[in-house]
């Protein structure tokens, strides 16, 4: 039971996954956001810095946290990975 | 003021504010006395105009707003940035500033007018004091 609460909360592909569905919903691409690569640029996938505020605030609300201020630049959104690690460095600890 | 745990404001740029909203923001948060706010239709013609509207809520109350226009390239400007007296101090104006920053990207620079009592707040989150800015003043 305790194993498979622990495979149940392992983060990282559910994580990748929950992304995608925010970057789907609120990156506004011009690219499926399915078929991204997880380093591949959002930005030049056609997200505006404008839709990026979306995206970061639906993200701190899916996963319950808030991005600092030094996380709030171009590089922290710029791909699913970026976020990913974000993420990952956020919800640590 | 204080809030319970999960009970935390919530910050968007979709949500539509209608101009009795942002005439009570600019009432709540003092910023009432720079701005016509007796003049609902021209009030209307400032919220129809701007690009886009960061707004903070607490619940479904309007508790902050940045309003900004840019050309998406090179220049931003923060036309009113307002937050609820009671909700001040919390670090919504920061977060309000931060947020439109991000949005018009960083190719461009975001530039506002402070009301003189509150000169001293924006160096505090971190925006530069520039001296060379030059007005032509409306003259009604």
């Amino acid at each position: 039971m305790d194993f498979q609460l622990s495979i149940k909360t392992m983060p990282t592909d559910n994580t990748a996954e929950r992304i995608r569905n925010i970057i789907k919903q609120h990156a506004r691409l011009s690219a499926d956001a399915a078929s991204l690569a997880p380093s591949a640029d959002l930005y030049e996938a056609g997200m505006t810095s404008h839709a990026s505020v979306n995206v970061m605030l639906a993200l701190e609300g899916e996963f319950e946290v808030e991005f600092p201020d030094r996380m709030l630049t171009r590089g922290t959104f710029d791909s699913i990975a970026s976020i990913q690690n974000a993420i990952e460095e956020l919800t640590s600890g | 003021m204080a809030r319970a745990s999960g009970d935390e404001i919530s910050y968007t740029q979709d949500r539509p504010i209608s101009h009795a909203e942002f005439k009570s923001i600019l009432e709540r948060s003092g910023l009432a006395a720079r701005r016509p706010v007796a003049n609902l239709q021209r009030l209307e013609k400032m919220l129809a105009a701007y690009t886009f509207v960061v707004s903070a809520w607490h619940r479904d109350k309007l508790v902050g707003i940045s309003t900004v226009w840019t050309d998406w390239a090179f220049s931003a400007y923060l036309a009113d940035l307002a937050v609820d007296r009671d909700y001040q101090k919390q670090g919504i104006g920061r977060r309000l500033v931060d947020l439109s920053k991000q949005a018009v990207g960083p190719e461009v620079t975001l530039i506002l007018l402070s009301a003189p009592d509150a000169a001293t707040y924006y160096p505090k989150i971190g925006m530069e004091r520039f001296t060379d800015c030059f007005l032509l003043r409306r003259s009604q």
